[in-house]
């Protein structure tokens, strides 16, 4: 996980599955997030959140 | 186009470029610090406290295959989520399936409390809550979790593009097998 250390927000986190053989250990594959923050402003899709909520009244 | 409509097209682009930031952040392009005496499991809590404030973000998610040659153009995704997130219930999402045939592509959709819109040659309301399981695992809360609960294995203080991180690996296999957070796992 990385922590950003100026907002101490997590900024991204990787999962990583591997396996065990005679060969030795080889990723399978992973699971990545990454994020942003948008605390005081709305996010990208709030206009489609109107657009949305009005067609639905 | 008036100044509104730029801005707002501004702001999307300066949004999408840190994200695409952060995607390139690694063990690889970070630069480790050794100046530092911080405490590991001291920053982990902050950052779930201050995290767990957050009233709105959004996120990049990937699963990718590494057994799976046929997806090696596209760095081995084979699945992509979007999300714009507020809480406390509205959720944006756009799916990409790179494995599917190309009629299963895409999806994207909407769930607003408990209504859920899907997206097809415009928006329409849906009476199926297909949803709620994704909209689950693209959330952040499972990872505040591991902040909260979880001690790490190891720590160091990385600078990326001017940002200072500290990098945190814990080792989940004891938490992710039956536990509470199995979900992970079986997302792989």
């Amino acid at each position: 996980m990385w922590v950003d250390l100026d907002a101490s927000l997590l900024a991204k986190v990787v999962v990583t599955v591997k396996n065990s053989d005679a060969a030795g250990e080889q990723t399978q594959g992973e699971l990545e997030y990454v994020f942003e923050y948008y605390d005081g402003i709305e996010v990208a899709a709030s206009s489609n959140y109107e657009i949305v909520e009005q067609a639905a009244r | 186009m008036d100044r509104e409509f730029i801005e707002a097209l501004l702001a999307k682009w300066r949004q999408a470029n840190a994200i695409g930031e952060l995607q390139g952040l690694s063990l690889n392009t970070a630069v480790r610090q050794t100046d530092d005496a911080l405490i590991p499991q001291d920053v982990a809590q902050r950052c779930a406290v201050a995290t767990d404030r957050a009233r709105s973000y959004r996120s990049k998610v990937v699963i990718r295959d590494r057994t799976d040659d046929t997806l090696k153009a596209q760095d081995y995704v084979g699945l992509e989520w979007r999300l714009d997130f507020q809480k406390p219930d509205r959720f944006y999402v756009t799916q990409t399936n790179w494995s599917a045939d190309p009629d299963s592509l895409w999806d994207e959709w909407m769930t607003l409390g408990n209504e859920n819109h899907l997206h097809m040659f415009g928006w329409m309301r849906v009476a199926e809550n297909n949803w709620d399981e994704t909209n689950d695992f693209l959330r952040i809360d499972r990872c505040l979790q591991v902040l909260r609960e979880v001690s790490p294995i190891a720590s160091e203080r990385y600078d990326y593009n001017g940002d200072s991180f500290l990098y945190l690996d814990y080792s989940l296999a004891d938490y992710v097998e039956g536990g509470s957070l199995a979900p992970l796992s079986e997302s792989l």
